[in-house]
């Protein structure tokens, strides 16, 4: 029997709650009949064929019952799940450890890792396994200490020269190789542009599933299985991601989203060094060259500072101001879709969901407006500041600190305040 | 309104209208400034099959005529009448081939000017001839199987952007009117040169040369009709052209009413939005009800000439005659009247219309950096070529006089 | 010659229409327009790009999804698409990423079957709704092709090699890979054209295959939402983050000096 879902039409009030939370707009309000005695007007009708059965409405109108006086209203969807039947399962206690992969670029180190680390190691506790990275690369040994000095109780090093530059096949194929080998229970890898390239590739090569640019993951103490919660529809709806009967459970986890695991001087892990049959490995991919961006441009998801411009700033031009501040701060410039659409500010600035995911310590918006899609980029940000004409703008809303102005006057005032201070 | 267009037309202006927002839209004014030519806009117009749709589909053509034209030009310009003009200028050029073209020349010309890989042109007015094209200089002097083209013409419309160019030429100085030959001039022919480039109050995303003829061998193979019919090549064209100036006019009055009305209603005043203003609704109800009238014209027009234009197009190919010599069989007459009021009625409103929009605006929209101030520089040059306005109320005036004459009193 | 393309793609809600209910603060829904997810609108004009370049070339494009999911199809084919095979059965609903790449893979492999060979395909980065840009690299692990994802260039392409620049966090790397392979773009790599007259004519009359999982012999274990290895477990709105103070002050001067406070309290200057 394939899923069902219904509306039971005597419970249903029309109130349109499930039809907003449907992360799919499969759910539309029609005119209801008339009947005696029923005040209703509108009634909700589930698409199924668009449907994607992932319980948001029903929770909805569930919850609306749990509060309504009257019972004969609300829990009115029902959701019947198809039984799988023979799909393999694991036995999942075969796997142990919680893994990251530390990610190697253009022979650096990406200190993502450490974020991973810190997050490994208390999804670990609650398990009360170890935690291990992966690193993979030409002449990688080198970090082992410095994985092992944030939270890497064993470090497994993929060294070898044809793995110098990320090739998504070979890196899937060395990482498969080992996942099958030494059998983890859970797989984190950044979700960056390597992370989110070959994650999906292992988590296919390797039969299990995958939860993309997850945010908030935690374990079930009971049922030891990894929550991994992301969002989708740039930040609009949550979801929690379950991976019942496949081993390792693999996420890609945001950067930025979690802190960066502390060093710890003189601890001790394992490194173990893995052997490659490289002959084995379809070479179909050939790295040419890397051409790093030019400029003194910093990168916007490592700064603890940022001041950002959006379509309010008008122009070129008006980055000005935005540059000054950002200068009185020590802090980098970002920006918002509008502006990089517009052509005033290179596309590298640009902050969130088609742009970079940023997590500073302090966040100064100026004429942005705080559109979701620029939301879902920065609003884990510890502080965040907002300057707007609009009183009423999204960002104004939602942020720490915020000031109804023109940008055009504030950020110099902003900017000469500091200065002032500061004693220039 | 419902004008009931085909489901092929209705695809012609989704497609132009799309082209107009995504495209024109955000380079128009660039355009503008720098008085530069829209050649990316030329690329998506030619991806686009727009270039295609007033020809026949032997020349990789949609099979339209002069609505189909009517209606891209008029979506186009609803953004930019200057960007629109590269597609309607080509159909200036190309429209004394499709008329007077032999089966070879066609062949020759139109695929290219169907697809937009080549753009076209034409040219008639010279310094000492503007609305008096009997008073042509420019000489097309004999010789074997070639004519020897001296002289200048100028103001021309896509000058040196296109590669097609319809030239007026006099064979013969001593019959002045009757004097007047069509030629069809390739750019890169030796010979044929640009001269100045004009700068111009609107327009501005069009290219507006000179064009310099210095012994410039033309094959006689390149002649549309016979010599010495020039000036009817020319007549039959405006005839069939004209409603694409009007078409012009139109979108870009549209597109001036567009824009201020979108302003209008959120620019407060007095605790109330301008548009709410009784005066403000005047205005837009004279601008609106004069626009839809224009349109009312230009469609009924046009779409009554293509019902002639495309059986004279579909006999020609049959039986290998020119479209015009097809066109005197099928027709009843000229269209001069009923194309002159097209572009007459729809420049002069375009103009006026332009002008309410800045007025509705007030001051922002006086400014360059606001978008209405263009259209009614971009909606002059409508007024004035194609033959001015005062031409237009002449030969409608003598058409009705000749129709008054013609019948029995 | 020539090579033969696959362009996988999605209908996706409109995220041009995302609007927020401003008394509850979560997405109106009503109204939201299907279309064509923004980034595989410039797979399709890569394919299409690619194929004008090198003459006789053949574009296909594949979507799983509901019977409505063909109008998408047909917006493919106005914008310069060849053919257009459907994959739609209510069995293939509830599909994460791993039984959507499946189900594709076997779609593809019917296409090969049918068509010819295949050597390219390509995909958008990811969806605008689901936002994983899992199931390009996803296809290539079933198909067993090379893959390179976040291509911001197709430097050349013939029938045995593809030259492409990938975009990353601090540069771009270039890299050559053998055909067949998959690729999945990103929106810098072109500028998706207007759909032609002539590709909407063609749109109109084209005729689309409906392919079920009996149709590319898909394993039922591997298809829709009890084939996913993955599961929603729960949907939530996020809960929106708290507003909080509102800097007022008569000048904007007055303004900064009582932001700069704030911060120097925060200990941020």
């Amino acid at each position: 029997m394939p899923n069902t879902i219904f509306v039971t039409k005597s419970r249903c009030t029309g109130c349109t709650s499930c039809a907003k939370a449907c992360p799919v707009s499969c759910i539309d309000m029609v005119d209801r009949p008339k009947e005696p005695g029923v005040p209703w007007r509108k009634l909700a009708i589930i698409d199924e064929a668009k449907c994607i059965f992932c319980n948001a409405c029903v929770e909805v109108c569930d919850k609306l019952a749990e509060k309504s006086k009257n019972k004969n209203v609300f829990h009115a969807i029902t959701m019947v799940k198809e039984k799988v039947e023979g799909k393999t399962t694991v036995d999942v206690s075969l796997y142990k450890n919680v893994w990251i992969y530390a990610e190697m670029r253009h022979g650096k180190l990406v200190p993502t890792a450490f974020e991973l680390l810190g997050l490994a190691k208390t999804l670990a506790g609650t398990l009360g396994e170890k935690v291990a990275a992966v690193i993979i690369g030409k002449d990688v040994a080198r970090h082992c200490d410095e994985l092992i000095a944030h939270g890497a109780d064993i470090v497994y090093v993929i060294d070898h020269p044809t793995l110098e530059n990320f090739v998504d096949e070979l890196y899937t194929q060395a990482l498969t190789d080992l996942i099958v080998k030494e059998k983890p229970n859970k797989l984190l890898l950044p979700a960056s542009t390597i992370g989110r390239s070959f994650g999906s590739r292992v988590a296919i090569a390797a039969n299990t599933g995958i939860t993309a640019d997850a945010t908030e993951l935690s374990i079930d103490p009971t049922t030891r299985m990894l929550h991994a919660t992301r969002p989708s529809f740039g930040g609009n709806l949550m979801a929690t991601i379950l991976c019942e009967k496949h081993r390792p459970e693999m996420a890609t986890v945001r950067p930025m989203a979690f802190p960066r695991s502390p060093r710890e001087e003189g601890r001790k892990g394992q490194v173990v060094s893995v052997a490659v049959d490289s002959a084995r490995w379809k070479q179909r991919t050939r790295f040419v060259r890397f051409e790093a961006e030019k400029g003194d441009a910093q990168d916007i998801t490592s700064a603890e500072i940022i001041v950002a411009g959006g379509r309010g700033v008008g122009s070129a031009d008006g980055f000005k101001p935005v540059e000054e501040l950002a200068k009185a701060l020590n802090g980098t410039v970002a920006s918002s879709r509008a502006a990089v659409d517009a052509g005033w500010i290179p596309y590298r600035t640009q902050v969130g969901l088609t742009g970079r995911t940023v997590r500073p310590k302090l966040y100064v918006a100026a004429g942005i407006s705080g559109q979701i899609q620029h939301l879902a980029g920065m609003s884990s940000s510890e502080v965040i500041v907002s300057i707007n004409k609009d009183p009423e703008c999204p960002l104004n809303k939602m942020a720490t600190l915020s000031i109804d102005g023109d940008l055009f006057e504030v950020l110099p005032a902003i900017t000469a305040e500091i200065n002032r201070r500061r004693g220039h | 309104m419902n004008y009931f267009l085909t489901e092929e037309q209705q695809a012609v202006v989704e497609t132009a209208r799309e082209i107009a927002e995504k495209k024109i839209k955000p380079v128009r004014e660039k355009h503008d400034a720098e008085e530069t030519f829209p050649w990316e806009i030329v690329e998506e117009l030619k991806k686009a099959d727009l270039f295609g749709v007033y020809f026949h589909s032997n020349y990789g053509g949609l099979g339209g005529a002069g609505f189909e034209l009517v209606l891209v030009v008029e979506e186009l310009s609803k953004a930019c009448g200057g960007i629109a003009l590269c597609l309607a200028a080509t159909a200036l050029g190309a429209f004394p081939i499709i008329l007077f073209g032999t089966p070879e020349q066609k062949k020759r010309w139109l695929p290219d000017l169907a697809s937009g890989k080549r753009l076209g042109a034409f040219a008639i007015t010279e310094p000492e001839a503007g609305s008096d094209a009997t008073a042509t200089k420019c000489t097309a002097k004999k010789d074997g199987n070639f004519y020897v083209l001296n002289g200048v013409k100028n103001f021309c419309s896509n000058g040196e952007s296109a590669e097609i160019y319809s030239i007026f030429a006099t064979t013969d100085p001593k019959r002045g009117a009757r004097g007047i030959s069509c030629f069809v001039v390739e750019k890169g022919t030796p010979g044929f040169t640009f001269g100045k480039k004009e700068t111009k109050m609107g327009i501005r995303a069009s290219t507006t040369y000179e064009l310099v003829f210095d012994n410039c061998r033309v094959p006689a193979a390149n002649m549309l009709g016979k010599e010495g019919y020039g000036l009817f090549v020319a007549q039959a064209t405006f005839d069939i052209s004209r409603p694409g100036v009007a078409a012009q006019a139109l979108g870009i009055g549209t597109g001036a009413m567009n824009e201020a009305l979108a302003y209008a209603k959120v620019r407060r005043q007095f605790g109330q939005s301008v548009l709410s203003f009784p005066s403000s609704q005047h205005m837009v109800a004279d601008m609106a009800t004069s626009l839809e009238a224009a349109r009312a014209l230009l469609y009924s027009v046009t779409r009554a000439m293509d019902v002639d234009l495309k059986a004279a197009v579909d006999a020609s190919e049959q039986s290998g005659k020119t479209v015009y010599e097809e066109l005197k069989r099928v027709s009843s007459g000229r269209w001069t009247k009923y194309s002159g009021m097209v572009k007459l009625f729809c420049s002069d409103t375009s103009f006026w219309v332009s002008d309410s929009a800045i007025q509705l605006c007030g001051g922002i929209g006086y400014m360059r950096d606001f978008p209405v101030e263009k259209f009614l520089r971009d909606a002059k040059i409508t007024q004035i070529y194609e033959g001015t306005n005062q031409i237009q109320r002449n030969e409608i005036g003598m058409m009705i006089t000749k129709e008054l004459a013609a019948k029995p009193a | 010659m020539g090579i033969h393309i696959v362009v996988c793609i999605k209908q996706t809600p409109a995220t041009s229409n995302i609007q927020i209910d401003p008394v509850t603060g979560t997405l109106k829904r009503e109204g939201m327009a299907a279309a064509i997810n923004p980034f595989d609108e410039y797979g399709i004009e890569e394919a299409v790009r690619i194929k004008e370049r090198l003459p006789g070339t053949t574009v296909s494009v594949i979507t799983m999804g509901p019977p409505q999911a063909e109008e998408s199809l047909r917006e493919a084919i106005a914008r310069g698409a060849d053919q257009a095979f459907h994959l739609t059965s209510r069995a293939f609903a509830g599909a994460d990423t791993w039984a959507t790449s499946y189900t594709l893979f076997k779609g593809i492999q019917k296409i090969m079957k049918e068509k010819g060979p295949v050597h390219l395909v390509i995909c958008g980065k990811q969806t605008n709704d689901g936002d994983t840009g899992h199931v390009g690299p996803g296809i290539a692990a079933w198909l067993d092709w090379p893959n390179i994802a976040y291509v911001k260039k197709v430097e050349s392409v013939d029938e045995k090699e593809i030259v492409v620049h990938r975009m990353m966090e601090d540069g771009v790397d270039v890299l050559e890979m053998d055909l067949p392979a998959v690729i999945a773009v990103v929106k810098e790599i072109n500028e998706p054209r207007v759909a032609g007259l002539k590709g909407k004519m063609a749109a109109k009359k084209a005729v689309i295959p409906k392919w079920n999982e009996a149709d590319i012999e898909a394993d039922k274990k591997s298809i829709g939402l009890g084939g996913s290895p993955t599961i929603v477990s729960k949907s939530f709105n996020p809960p929106p983050r708290k507003g909080g103070v509102k800097i007022d002050g008569a000048t904007a001067q007055d303004k900064a000096k009582a932001l700069v406070d704030k911060l120097q309290e925060m200990k941020l200057i």
